[in-house]
C-alpha cells in the first residue's frame, strides 16, 4: 500500500500528484538587494521538493499589508508577484500545485524595520518581543481585509494553484481567534472569527472559484483558560469550510511558539486525534507537526485521519522524499534537532538541515578509480563514505570501534536525540546498498599517499572533571553531579535529564542567564527549562565552577563572585573536545568535521560531503 | 593648552580639530557591501564638525563573518563604496580612514559554515564555537587580506586606514594568549602562542605598503580587557612603543566585545572619562599623537579631555549619533541633544543584527533615507505658512512635535495638564542611575524655547479652537493588574517613583514588562531599606537590561542591596494580608507569598481624549501604543515636520 503517500489527491478543481504538502517555513534565502521578494533561491529550494514529488508547495508566508514586516527579509506580498511566477512555472513539469502562503504577523511581528507600532486585535504584549501594539482600527481591519484579497488575487494571476492563509502561529487571523489576544468590544470581539470569514470570503472571491484556498488554522493555543481549543476550531471550520478546499491544523500560541513545530522531544504526530476529530466535509484535512516517517504518514492517510500529511522537515532532509517512497527506497530521516531549520531568527541564517549537506549533483563520473580510504565512521566519514561510493568511487571504511556512527551513537542515547540512531541506522544501509568495505574494530594506518578522507573526530579535552563524552561512553560513578555547560549546546541538559531520571541530585552551572542558551535555535529552550525544573535539576546561572573538592563543587557568580556550594561526588565537563593534533598534510588527504574542529553534526555531514565531492573531482 | 578646536598632523596628513567619529558597527551594509547610507552617515557627522571619521570595520577574510552584515572589505566591488564615503565626509572638509580588522575566534560560523580561525582552540565566550589554530601559512593570507583591503580603501578615495588590535580582533588575540601564557610555562597545555608583535608589524607595514606614505596608517590598540589576567593599560603602552615607528596615530580601547562589552559601550551611569588610564599611558609612551575614548557625552567633557592631556583627539561615538553637529556645536560653545547612555536603539539593535538607531535622534541611521521627516526638518526651507498648532502633552512625544513644528516656522503651544515637562521619563528619571533620562526632556524643553514653543504647564485641553493643527501626545496612564483590585498596597511603579506612597518592609515588586521600571524602582526601595524581591513570569529577570548592557551592573547593585530574584512566576491572585497566589509555570506548584507591599510594573494604557475638531489631527507615542522613547521622539519629530503637509490644504 505504499502508493497511498505516492497517490494524487483532488483539491478544490486541482490535483496534487501526491498526498504530501511542503509547509511554509520561514528561509533566509531571499536576495539582500530585494529582501522582501522571493528569490532564485527561493525557486530552486521549492523547485527540489516538487522534483521529489511534493503534491503541493506553500511558499514562505508573504505579508498582505506593508506594515507588517515580522523579520527583515520577510516576503512581502506586493513585491512578490514575479517570485510567484517562477516558483509556479518550476513546479508546474512536476504537477506540483503550489500555494502562496500570505499573512499578517499582527503581534508576533517586529517594528524594528517599519519603526512604526505593532498591530493586534487588542494593546497585548507579546511575550517574545515585550512590545505593546496597537489595536487594529477598523480602517486597519478593512485594509487587512483588502491585503489578503489583492495577494490572493496577485498570487493567482501569476500562475499560483491557489493560496494559503496563514492563521496559525505567528498570525494576526489566530490572535483575532483567540481570547488571549482579542480583548475589543467591538464586533470583532463579539465574534472573534468575524476577521477570519471576512478574509476567507474575500479571498474566495478574489481567488477565483477554481483556485485552491488552503487555511493554517490554529486549533489548540495550549493554554485552554483563554486560548483556542480544539472545539472552538471546530465551530470555525464549520462556518468557513465552505470557502476552503485544504485545512492544516496546528497548535500553539505566542505563549508556546515552540509547540508549533517542536524538536524530538514530542513524540511525531502530536496533532492525529485533533486532525481526525477535526475532519470537515469538502475540506481536505492535513496532518502536521512533526510528520517525518513515511511509514507513519502512510498509516495516517490509510486510516483515513487525514487527507493530506505536511512533511516539511522531512523534505528539508530528503527533498526526494515522495519519490523514493514511490521506488520503495530508504529516505535520509530527519533527526528533529531543528538546529538548521528553524530560522525565525534576527540574525538571519539561511536555512539549512543536520543531517543533509546542500544538495549536489549526485552520480559524477569519477576521474580516478583507485580506492579512497576513509578513516572513522561518525556522522562525517560515513557521509564522505557515502558520497564518495555513489559517485562511483571504491571505497574502504575503517572504524576503531566495533559499530558505525561515532560519536551520534553515544549522543542518541539521552533524551531527545533517540532519533539520530535512524541516521546511523540509513547511513549503514545506505554504505551496504553500494558495496562500501566498512572494517570495524580496526585503527587505520594513514598510507603516505593515495586518497584519504580522515574523520577520526575529536578527543576529549583535559580539564576538571569527567568529559561529557566520556560520561555517556562510560557511565558515571554514583553520587550527585555537577555539570559544568560553558557551551550550553543542549548536550548538557540532556546529560542532566538522564541522570536525574536514574535519581540523581542533578545540577547545572552555566555562565549565561539561561541554562542551554543554544536551545533558543531547536525551539526547545523553554521547555527545556521546565523539564529541568519538573526533573529538580539545580539550574545555577551566571556562574563557573571555581573548585571541586571530590565530593562537592564551589561555583562563584560570574559579577558578584559570590559563592555556592553544590553536593558533587562527579563533576562533568561539558566543555569543548579538541581536534586532532597536527593533522598530515598533503593534497589527496583531506581532514573533516571534529577532526577539523569539533563542532556539530551538521558541520560534520557538510564536510564530509564536500570533501568527498573534492577527491571525486 | 590644547582646545578641541586645534588642527593636529596624523603623518602626512592633518585633521581639522580634534573631534573623531571612531570606529562601530551600523548594520547598514547590504550583501555585505557599503551602502550609500554609510557615506550619508559618516557625511553627516563630517558636516556636524567632526575632523576625522573612521568607518566601521571592513573585515580582511571573506570568511571572517562573525555578523551578517560585516563589509568584506577584500571585494573589489566595495571601492565605488568607499567613493562614495570619501566624497560625503570631504566634500565637508574632514578626514575619514577605515578600519580594518579580523574578528578570529570572536566569529561564527553561521553564514560562512567553515571553521573558524583562531589563536588557539579555546571557544569565545560569546560565540561559544571551538576555533582551528591558525597556521603560519594563515596569518601570512590574513596579511596579505590586510594589504589588498588597504589597497581598496586608497583605490576608494579614503585617507588611510587604522588596524584594530582591540575589542574584536585576532591580533589582539594573539597578544592576550600570549600574555596569559608566558612563554615556555604552559606549551604543554595549549599550542606555542604565535609571534603578537611580528604579526602585528607585517600587518601594519603592509597596509602601509598599500596605501603608500601620503595617506595615514593608525592602529586601535587594546588597553584594559577587563578581567584577570587581560591586557592592562601598560601593555597597549608597550605595544605603541615598538609600532610607533609603522604608525601615524595610536587609537586605544577598553574591553573585548565579546567578554567585557559593556566596558566597551558603559550604559547610562558610568562617569565620562572613565577609560582614559589608558590613553594616558600610552600618551606617556610615544610621540604619535592618541586618541581616546570613553562616553563623553557633552562638549565639556570631550574638551575635558584634551586639556587634561589624557589624549590628543577624543573619540566620541554615541555623543555624535545623538547629535550629528556634536562637534561643530562643541567649537561653537553650544548646547548639543545629550546621548543618555540607553543604549537602547543603537548597541541593542545592532546587537540583533538590526539597523542602528537613536532613542533621542530619529535620523541616526536614516540619514540616506530619502523621505526622512525629521532630517527635512532641519534642512528644507520653512513652511511657506505658519499654521497654529497645539501639542496636546509634555512627555517626550509632545516636546520633539513641538521642536520640529516650531523649527518648521509654525506657531506652537505646547499644553501640559501637570506641573513639570517629561511624563514618564521624568518620573523614570527619579529612580537611581536612571537620572539621564531627564537630560533629553531638558534638552528639549530648550529646544522647544528656542525655537520659539509656547509652554503651557498645568494646563488640561478641554477644547480646541483657534487653531489648524493639532498633535496628540498623551502619553499612557498606568493599568494595574485584575488581582489588584481593591488592595490598598499594591501601587504602581509610578506611585512610588512620584512619592505618592512610600512602600517599606517586605516589598514584592512584579514585573510585568521587562526593562527597567521594576528594577530601578526595587532598587529605590532597598536603598530606603526596604527588604525587596523582584519576580517576573519571564525566565530571566528585567529581559531588556542585558541588551543594552546594564544588567551587570545593575546585578551587583542588587546583590549589594540584598534585593532577591523570582523568575518564571506568574501572580494569580492576592488577598489582604497581604499574600499573593504565585504560580512556578514551569512546575505548575502554586505557593503563597506574604508580603507587605506590591509594586506593579507592567504596560500603561493608551490615553486618547476625545477632542471635538475639525482640523487634522495626529496621534503620537504612548498613546498609540505605549513603547519606548525613541518611537516617541521619532513620531512626535515626524508630526511636527509634517504639519505643513496636513495643513496645506486649508
Amino acid at each position: 500500500m505504499r502508493g497511498v503517500l505516492g497517490d494524487p489527491v483532488v483539491l478544490g478543481g486541482r490535483t496534487a500528484p501526491s498526498r504530501v504538502l511542503f509547509g511554509p517555513h520561514v528561509t533566509h534565502l531571499a536576495d539582500p538587494a530585494r529582501p522582501r521578494a522571493l528569490s532564485r533561491d527561493h525557486v530552486a529550494h521549492y523547485r527540489a521538493r516538487a522534483a521529489g514529488g511534493a503534491g503541493v508547495v506553500v511558499t514562505e508566508v508573504a505579508s498582505v499589508v506593508a506594515d507588517d514586516h515580522p523579520y527583515e527579509d520577510a516576503p512581502l506580498a506586493a513585491a512578490c508577484a514575479d517570485g510567484w511566477r517562477d516558483v509556479a512555472d518550476a513546479c508546474r513539469p512536476y504537477g506540483t500545485l503550489v500555494l502562496a502562503g500570505l499573512g499578517h504577523a499582527g503581534g508576533q511581528g517586529s517594528s524594528a524595520y517599519t519603526r512604526g507600532p505593532l498591530h493586534a486585535p487588542s494593546p497585548v504584549p507579546d511575550p517574545a518581543s515585550g512590545e505593546v501594539p496597537a489595536a487594529l482600527s477598523a480602517d486597519g481591519i478593512a485594509a487587512v481585509v483588502d491585503g489578503f484579497a489583492s495577494a490572493a488575487g496577485a498570487a493567482v494571476a501569476a500562475g499560483c494553484d491557489g493560496v494559503e492563509v496563514a492563521a496559525g502561529q505567528h498570525a494576526l487571523l489566530r490572535q483575532f481567534l483567540s481570547g488571549l489576544t482579542n480583548h475589543r468590544d467591538d464586533a470583532h470581539g463579539a465574534d472573534r472569527a468575524r476577521l477570519l470569514v471576512e478574509v476567507l470570503t474575500a479571498v474566495r472571491a478574489a481567488a477565483g472559484p477554481d483556485a485552491v484556498v488552503g487555511l493554517r488554522l490554529g486549533v489548540d493555543e495550549l493554554a485552554p483558560w483563554a486560548g483556542i481549543t480544539p472545539a472552538d476550531a471546530s465551530s470555525v471550520l464549520a462556518r468557513v469550510g465552505g470557502l476552503v478546499d485544504l485545512v492544516v491544523p496546528v497548535r500553539g500560541s505566542a505563549l508556546s511558539v515552540g509547540a508549533t513545530r517542536p524538536d524530538a522531544h514530542t513524540a511525531p504526530g502530536f496533532l492525529r486525534p485533533t486532525c481526525r476529530s477535526l475532519r470537515t466535509d469538502g475540506v481536505a484535512t492535513v496532518l502536521a507537526g512533526s510528520v517525518v516517517d513515511p511509514v507513519f504518514a502512510l498509516d495516517v492517510l490509510e486510516s483515513g485521519d487525514a487527507d493530506l500529511v505536511e512533511m516539511t522537515r522531512a523534505q528539508l532532509a530528503d527533498a526526494d522524499l515522495v519519490a523514493l517512497v514511490r521506488a520503495g527506497s530508504p529516505v535520509r530521516p530527519c533527526v528533529l534537532t531543528n538546529q538548521q531549520c528553524r530560522v525565525r531568527d534576527v540574525r538571519n541564517p539561511r536555512i539549512s538541515c543536520t543531517v543533509a549537506a546542500p544538495e549536489v549533483p549526485e552520480r559524477v563520473v569519477p576521474r580516478r578509480v583507485d580506492p579512497v580510504l576513509v578513516v572513522g565512521a561518525g556522522p562525517a566519514g560515513l557521509e564522505g563514505a557515502r558520497t564518495l561510493a555513489r559517485g562511483g568511487c571504491a571505497v574502504r571504511l575503517v572504524e576503531r570501534d566495533d559499530a558505525v556512527g561515532g560519536l551520534l551513537r553515544l549522543v542518541a542515547g539521552l533524551p531527545g536525540r533517540e532519533r539520530l540512531a535512524d541516521l546511523v541506522a540509513w547511513y549503514s544501509g545506505e554504505l551496504a546498498a553500494l558495496g562500501v568495505t566498512v572494517a570495524l574494530g580496526t585503527v587505520a594506518d594513514v598510507p603516505a599517499d593515495g586518497r584519504v578522507l580522515l574523520a577520526t573526530g575529536g578527543v576529549d579535552r583535559p580539564g576538571r572533571g569527567t568529559p561529557i563524552a566520556a560520561a555517556l561512553r562510560d557511565g558515571l560513578p554514583p553520587g550527585a553531579v555537577v555539570v559544568d555547560d560553558p557551551l550550553g549546546d543542549g548536550a548538557a541538559v540532556a546529560l542532566a535529564e538522564r541522570l536525574a531520571a536514574e535519581g540523581r541530585e542533578v545540577a547545572i552551572v552555566a555562565p549565561g542567564v539561561l541554562v542551554g542558551p543554544g536551545l533558543a535555535r531547536t525551539g526547545d529552550l523553554v521547555e527545556a527549562q521546565a523539564r529541568l525544573a519538573r526533573a529538580e535539576v539545580r539550574r545555577v546561572t551566571e556562574a563557573r565552577v571555581s573548585a571541586w573538592s571530590g565530593s562537592s563543587v564551589t561555583v562563584a557568580d560570574v559579577v558578584t563572585g559570590a559563592t555556592t556550594t553544590l553536593p558533587a561526588a562527579v563533576l562533568v565537563d561539558a566543555g569543548p573536545r579538541r581536534a586532532l593534533a597536527d593533522p598530515p598534510e598533503r593534497p589527496d588527504l583531506h581532514v573533516v568535521g571534529d577532526a577539523v574542529a569539533p563542532r556539530t553534526v551538521a558541520e560534520a555531514v557538510r564536510e564530509g560531503r564536500a570533501a568527498a565531492r573534492e577527491l571525486l573531482s | 593648552m590644547t582646545g578641541l578646536g586645534d588642527p593636529v598632523r596624523l603623518g602626512p596628513l592633518a585633521a581639522r580639530n580634534r573631534l573623531v567619529f571612531p570606529a562601530h558597527l551600523t548594520n547598514a551594509a547590504v550583501a555585505r557591501r557599503p551602502t550609500p547610507q554609510h557615506a550619508a552617515y559618516y557625511g553627516a557627522r563630517a558636516a556636524g564638525g567632526a575632523g576625522l571619521v573612521i568607518t566601521e570595520e571592513q573585515s580582511v577574510d571573506p570568511a571572517d563573518r562573525p555578523y551578517e552584515k560585516l563589509v568584506d572589505g577584500t571585494d573589489p566591488a566595495v571601492v565605488p563604496g568607499y567613493r562614495a564615503i570619501a566624497d560625503a565626509v570631504h566634500a565637508h572638509g574632514a578626514l575619514v580612514l577605515a578600519q580594518l580588522g579580523h574578528n578570529g575566534g570572536q566569529s561564527s560560523s553561521l553564514y560562512s559554515r567553515a571553521p573558524i580561525d583562531g589563536v588557539d582552540d579555546e571557544p569565545d565566550p560569546m560565540f561559544r564555537e571551538v576555533p582551528r589554530p591558525l597556521s603560519a601559512s594563515g596569518r601570512e593570507r590574513l596579511v596579505a587580506g590586510f594589504g589588498l583591503v588597504a589597497a581598496h580603501v586608497a583605490a576608494g578615495g579614503l585617507d588611510g586606514v587604522e588596524v584594530q588590535c582591540s575589542q574584536a580582533s585576532l591580533i589582539r588575540q594573539v597578544f592576550s594568549a600570549e600574555a596569559r601564557v608566558p612563554r615556555g610555562s604552559s606549551a604543554a597545555l595549549r599550542a606555542a602562542p604565535p609571534e603578537a608583535l611580528p604579526f602585528l608589524r607585517a600587518v601594519l607595514s603592509a597596509v602601509r605598503a598599500a596605501v603608500g606614505p601620503d595617506r595615514v596608517v593608525g592602529v586601535r590598540l587594546q588597553g584594559d580587557e577587563g578581567f584577570p589576567g587581560g591586557l592592562s593599560a601598560s601593555d597597549a603602552a608597550a605595544v605603541a612603543r615598538e609600532v610607533e615607528p609603522l604608525v601615524d596615530y595610536v587609537n586605544t580601547a577598553v574591553g573585548v566585545a565579546t567578554r567585557t562589552l559593556p566596558l566597551i559601550e558603559p550604559p547610562m551611569g558610568v562617569p565620562a572619562g572613565y577609560a582614559s588610564h589608558v590613553p594616558s599611558a600610552v600618551r606617556a609612551a610615544v610621540s604619535v599623537p592618541v586618541i581616546g575614548v570613553g562616553r563623553f557625552t557633552t562638549p565639556e567633557q570631550a574638551l575635558d579631555a584634551v586639556r587634561s592631556g589624557s589624549c590628543d583627539l577624543v573619540g566620541v561615538v554615541r555623543g555624535q549619533i545623538a547629535d550629528p553637529e556634536f562637534a561643530g556645536k562643541a567649537l561653537r560653545g553650544e548646547r548639543v541633544r545629550r546621548c543618555l547612555g540607553c543604549n537602547q536603539e543603537c548597541i541593542a539593535r545592532v546587537g540583533v543584527n538590526q539597523r542602528l538607531g537613536c532613542a533621542v535622534n530619529p535620523a541616526a541611521g536614516r540619514e540616506g533615507v530619502a523621505a526622512n521627516g525629521y532630517l527635512a526638518a532641519s534642512r528644507r526651507t520653512k513652511s511657506p505658512f505658519a499654521a497654529r498648532v497645539l501639542v496636546v502633552g509634555g512627555g517626550p512625544a509632545g516636546l520633539a512635535a513641538a521642536v520640529a513644528a516650531a523649527r518648521d516656522g509654525h506657531t506652537v503651544t505646547l499644553a501640559e495638564r501637570s506641573d513639570v515637562l517629561g511624563g514618564q521619563l521624568a518620573l523614570a528619571a527619579r529612580a537611581p542611575e536612571r537620572r539621564e533620562l531627564a537630560n533629553v526632556v531638558a534638552d528639549l524643553a530648550y529646544e522647544a524655547r528656542a525655537a520659539g514653543v509656547t509652554v503651557r504647564l498645568r494646563h488640561e485641553v478641554t477644547e480646541v479652537a483657534g487653531v489648524d493643527a493639532v498633535v496628540l501626545a498623551t502619553g499612557a496612564r498606568p493599568a494595574l493588574p485584575g488581582w489588584a483590585a481593591g488592595l490598598a498596597r499594591v501601587v504602581d511603579v509610578t506611585d512610588v517613583l512620584a512619592g505618592r506612597v512610600a512602600p517599606s518592609g517586605r516589598v514584592l515588586v512584579v514585573d510585568a514588562g521587562r526593562g527597567h521600571a521594576a528594577t530601578s524602582t526595587a532598587e529605590l526601595l532597598a536603598r530606603r531599606g526596604a527588604a525587596v524581591t523582584t519576580v517576573t513570569s519571564a525566565l530571566v529577570a528585567a529581559g531588556d537590561l542585558a541588551p543594552t548592557l546594564d544588567r551587570e551592573r545593575w546585578r551587583r547593585r542588587a546583590f549589594d542591596l540584598g534585593i532577591a530574584e523570582l523568575t518564571d512566576r506568574v501572580v494569580l491572585a492576592a488577598r489582604e494580608g497581604l499574600v499573593l497566589d504565585v504560580l512556578h509555570h514551569l512546575t505548575g506548584e502554586v505557593m503563597p507569598v506574604e508580603t507587605d507591599w506590591v509594586v506593579h510594573a507592567g504596560p500603561p494604557s493608551p490615553v486618547v481624549p476625545s477632542l471635538d475638531t475639525d482640523v487634522p489631527v495626529v496621534r503620537v507615542g504612548d498613546c498609540v501604543a505605549p513603547r519606548d522613547i525613541d518611537a516617541a521622539v521619532r513620531e512626535g519629530s515626524a508630526a511636527g515636520a509634517s504639519v505643513r503637509e496636513r495643513t496645506s490644504v486649508l
